[in-house]
């Protein structure tokens, strides 16, 4: 027999075995949670001196919100200098905003702070997702809620809790091309009073097919709230107070939305939908506008840039009315999650960004109002541009006075999907207004009033 | 010695010890990582969303246990899932045939002896390698009334053409269209099968004098059947499938004409959150797929015909 030792032979399927043990091994230890740190100093006993507290740990607030950062960067700045050592926020923006939030919510990883448009904001609140924060305000002796806009303060309510804190709004308003109107020799619009009729006229006087110039800017489709202004313009609306019932199928809705659609499908007030559609939907309207081929746009008050970058004198004046006077005021709310650890350090946020300086200081990169009036006092104005040349811009902030949030019912995307539906269907000449409404309101109402 | 071997007691071998059964622990643990793989994100969330179908669910409440309310919802109040289902069979019907005669005859043609052909295969294939979003993106644009290319193109030849996207009367067949982009794969299968048909039948065919025509009729057609038949099975369970073309091209519009089963199930989780509802359309899509595809099976015992079962 050999005395010789034998060198030691792996087999390949020996060493792979071992190899995918470890690894599967490096994974799972990898997916393991961090043990916290447990406390190895025994508690002191009440006979020794006390020892010095330890030191405030930072606590960091994530503020979720569907916009760009940058939006808000001073105002993160300024905070984290104020609470340096206390309170750090870090904003993010929640790509995919609409489904990424409901997933969070249901992982129960919302971020600290959310901050959020109308029906969100109010669909969390009935979900009991995001806490009251009346108590918060009640506790806060500088915090002032006079101050806020009245309908804006008014709105995030849910079974009288307080969902949301308003920040800036961007009202919607009539921007007019004032150089297209002397070229036409066509009055301008009065802003005290602008009426439906009104604007048609001056829409079919500015219209120059072999230009390619319109009047008006066209009814924009995709977005069913973009006609919910006509609806209050002329009494009517979408839904009841309460939200429980669709009330599209009410005479004045029915003769809101079909007057707007005879212009759209008359071919000389405003393009058709597919053109606009074609250059990117209602997005894209604010360039035509630019390109000096639209005569008056009707859109939120960020399209001032458009304007401006137009090269034309342009104005303002408030949206055309029937009935009453209206518009859309589109803005969003901050509010806390009921997951976070730190509720206390998220209010010193909302309580700064939504301050009179917070909410100056988000406006002036948006160039749109703020909620608090007394933001909307301080100058230079946000939703002001340098011009040469006379701008009648406080009916910009005057709209927040009259004009309506964005309504938030329940089950609101497949509310909206059939009511946008019956007015796409108006729209295209397919259907007439007193024919299909009175078809899907009840429709709209049952998935309104389901659960 | 003798007795020595008559007592010896026969020694039991560990099963640990086996080498069938070592094998088979190393070829499960070969495959472990695809397993745990398929479990954690296909087999679980397949097992999840079953039950799930069960509950009404918005994700941001909790899930409330109502039994069959989701299907029998479906096929009583859903107005837009009939109108998606009749959307979907309208396109599978016209759609996947167009594919397999078109992928057909460019496989036909790229069967050929001629120069180049390396070059010609990589072209019509290269649209089946682009991504169903990108894709979809490309069309968009090229159907665009203004800007796009087919317009204008029609335009130069004084053929005013429609607004492809945004008119109901044009928009599902733009789809379809768009659809036979991408029948490379098939072409590539089609292309394969033709290269492995057997010469001496067209010889001995053509000594006979058959043309072209009956050739084709004859020899590649019958033997192709099988291919065909593949072909025509996965078409079909894409062409229900369709989701991505739609999303992005027409979101289902104008007037819902383009609203498919795909699109109207990712509407009713993420835009109406009825993440229940929506599992349960999603397990009927997997019914109709699976009834249609043991159909086919049934139907191929007619017109299949596979050269190995040839008397």
């Amino acid at each position: 027999m050999s005395t010789q030792k034998r060198p030691l032979r792996i087999s390949r399927r020996d060493f792979l075995k071992f190899a995918g043990t470890v690894s599967l091994v490096g994974v799972v230890s990898a997916c393991a949670k961090t043990p916290t740190a447990t406390p190895t100093q025994a508690p002191a006993k009440a006979t020794e001196a006390p020892t010095a507290p330890p030191p405030v740990e930072e606590i960091t607030i994530k503020y979720g919100r569907h916009d760009p950062v940058e939006g808000d960067a001073a105002n993160e700045k300024l905070f984290n200098e104020k609470f340096a050592g206390k309170i750090k926020v870090v904003q993010e923006q929640i790509g995919e905003f609409i489904t990424k939030v409901p997933a969070l919510a249901a992982a129960g990883s919302l971020p600290d702070v959310l901050r959020s448009w109308e029906a969100m904001v109010l669909d969390l609140g009935r979900a009991g997702q995001v806490i009251d924060l009346q108590t918060l305000v009640n506790a806060q002796a500088d915090f002032h809620s006079e101050d806020f806009y009245e309908n804006w303060w008014n709105y995030p309510m849910v079974n009288g809790k307080r969902v949301g804190i308003p920040d800036c709004v961007a009202p919607h308003v009539t921007y007019y091309n004032v150089d297209l109107f002397d070229k036409k020799n066509v009055p301008y619009p009065d802003r005290n009073s602008f009426t439906w009729n009104d604007f048609e006229e001056k829409a079919r006087a500015l219209y120059d097919a072999d230009q390619k110039i319109w009047g008006s800017e066209t009814q924009p489709i995709g977005w069913p709230y973009f006609s919910i202004k006509q609806c209050w313009q002329n009494g009517g609306d979408f839904y009841s107070p309460d939200y429980k019932t669709c009330t599209i199928d009410s005479p004045e809705s029915i003769e809101a939305i079909q007057f707007w659609a005879d212009l759209l499908l008359d071919g000389k007030v405003m393009p058709t939908p597919s053109q606009i559609v074609d250059m990117g939907g209602a997005g894209a309207e604010a360039q035509l506008f630019q390109a000096g081929k639209i005569g008056m746009q009707r859109m939120g008050a960020w399209i001032t840039a458009n304007a401006v970058q137009g090269g034309f004198k342009f104005n303002i004046v408030p949206e055309p009315s029937k009935k009453k006077r209206d518009t859309i005021t589109h803005g969003a709310f901050n509010a806390i999650s009921a997951s976070t650890k730190h509720p206390q350090q998220a209010w010193e946020w909302i309580n700064f960004h939504c301050s009179a300086l917070g909410q100056y200081n988000y406006s002036v990169v948006g160039t749109f109002p703020a909620t608090r009036k007394s933001a909307n006092q301080m100058e230079p104005h946000p939703w002001v541009a340098k011009v040469g040349f006379q701008v009648d811009w406080d009916v910009v902030p005057q709209a927040l006075e009259y004009g309506h949030v964005l309504p938030g019912p329940a089950n609101e995307g497949e509310a909206l999907k059939i009511i946008g539906d019956a007015i796409d269907k108006v729209y295209a000449g397919s259907a007439k207004a007193k024919d299909i409404f009175p078809d899907i309101a009840p429709q709209a109402t049952k998935v309104l009033q389901g659960s | 010695m003798s007795a020595i071997i008559a007592d010896a007691k026969p020694v039991k071998r560990s099963r640990l010890r086996t080498l069938r059964f070592r094998e088979t622990i190393s070829a499960y643990g070969f495959i472990s990582p695809w397993i745990i793989g398929f479990l954690l994100f296909m087999g679980g969330p397949i097992i999840a969303s079953f039950i799930l179908s069960f509950f009404s669910w918005k994700m941001i409440t909790p899930p409330k246990f109502i039994g069959l309310t989701n299907y029998i919802n479906m096929f009583t109040t859903d107005d837009l899932f009939r109108t998606s289902l009749g959307v979907t069979f309208k396109y599978v019907i016209v759609a996947v045939p167009l594919a397999q005669i078109l992928s057909l005859v460019l496989a036909i043609l790229l069967n050929q002896n001629v120069r180049l052909i390396g070059f010609w295969r990589t072209v019509f294939y290269l649209p089946a390698i682009v991504s169903g979003v990108a894709g979809a993106v490309i069309w968009k644009w090229m159907y665009d009334s203004e800007l796009g290319v087919i317009n204008n193109i029609l335009l130069s030849i004084g053929i005013h053409a429609p607004h492809w996207l945004y008119d109901k009367n044009t928009a599902l067949l733009a789809l379809i269209i768009k659809g036979l982009w991408n029948v490379g794969v098939p072409m590539v299968i089609y292309l394969a099968a033709l290269q492995g048909m057997p010469k001496y039948l067209y010889e001995a065919a053509e000594i006979d004098g058959a043309g072209e025509a009956a050739k084709f009729r004859a020899i590649t057609l019958p033997l192709l059947t099988p291919v065909i038949f593949f072909n025509l099975v996965m078409g079909t369970i894409t062409g229900i499938q369709i989701f991505a073309e739609p999303y992005v091209m027409t979101g289902g519009g104008p007037e819902n004409v383009t609203l498919f089963l795909g699109l109207h199930l990712y509407h009713s989780a993420f835009g109406y959150l009825k993440m229940g509802y929506a599992s349960a359309m999603a397990w009927i899509m997997f019914i109709i797929i699976f009834v249609l595809t043991i159909f086919q099976f049934i139907l191929a015992n007619r017109w299949v015909y596979y050269e190995t079962s040839a008397g």
